[in-house]
């Protein structure tokens, strides 16, 4: 109960840093366009599919994982 | 930002040495990029100022503070959750953030480690997102990991019944 409402107040204090994250856009650098394009994305998705893999095999035996570590 | 194979991967051996909770540790492994991932459809398809907007709205994840938090939103995921939890989930959030330090230093790719503090972006400049290295050494060394430990556990199990089987004739 006590870490749930930690967590509720940890989720808005989050929220209201990423608003004012989003405020400050002008401090930010502009976003290139080279490896930070679509190929970008599409390297790092097709990289990213054996971890995806575990992932999922994470969350399908979340129960029995997280009891059992 | 490095794929999650390394991410995972790495993650995994580290896990291996039974001084943090796997499980959250490696949750908090992808747990900025789950965050920032919400928003690449979003980026992809649309004009590039709200594409910014976006980034920047997201840009926390990827921050110490930001982990910080990040670790106690996820820890409302594990039933029995405990200050442990919590401390493992941030572990693995740091070290999420220690391999995206280790990427290309170029413009907009490097880690506010220390906002809102400082606007200053850190990268060391070793691996570019089109290198296959990281994650192909990670996966060969998960392998290779994987495949001894199995083999160590299954000569165990075979020695823990050979011994079984002689308990009768132990001389008392």
């Amino acid at each position: 109960m006590r870490i749930s409402a930690i967590s509720v107040g940890a989720a808005l204090l989050f929220i209201a840093l990423c608003t004012y994250s989003a405020l400050g856009i002008n401090n930010y650098p502009p976003l290139i366009q080279g490896e930070n394009g679509l190929m970008g994305y599409v390297a790092k998705v097709a990289y990213s599919i054996p971890g995806v893999v575990y992932l999922f095999y994470i969350v399908k035996n979340w129960r029995r994982e997280t009891q059992h570590g | 930002m490095v794929d999650w194979t390394t991410h995972l991967g790495l993650g995994w051996l580290v896990s291996k040495t039974k001084k943090v909770e796997k499980i959250p540790f490696l949750i908090g492994c992808v747990l900025p990029d789950l965050v920032r991932w919400l928003g690449y459809p979003f980026q992809l398809f649309i004009v590039p100022f709200y594409s910014k907007l976006i980034d920047a709205f997201l840009k926390p994840s990827h921050t110490i503070v930001g982990v910080f938090l990040l670790s106690f939103i996820a820890s409302a995921l594990f039933v029995n959750s405990s200050s442990r939890t919590i401390l493992s989930l941030f572990s693995g959030g740091g070290f999420h953030l220690f391999l995206d330090t280790l990427q290309k230093a170029r413009v907009g790719y490097g880690i506010y480690l220390f906002w809102p503090l400082s606007w200053n972006a850190y990268a060391v400049d070793l691996v570019s997102v089109f290198d296959p290295m990281p994650s192909a050494v990670t996966s060969i060394l998960c392998l290779v990991i994987f495949a001894y430990g199995r083999r160590r556990s299954k000569r165990a199990h075979r020695s823990t019944k050979q011994s079984f089987l002689l308990e009768p004739f132990k001389v008392k």
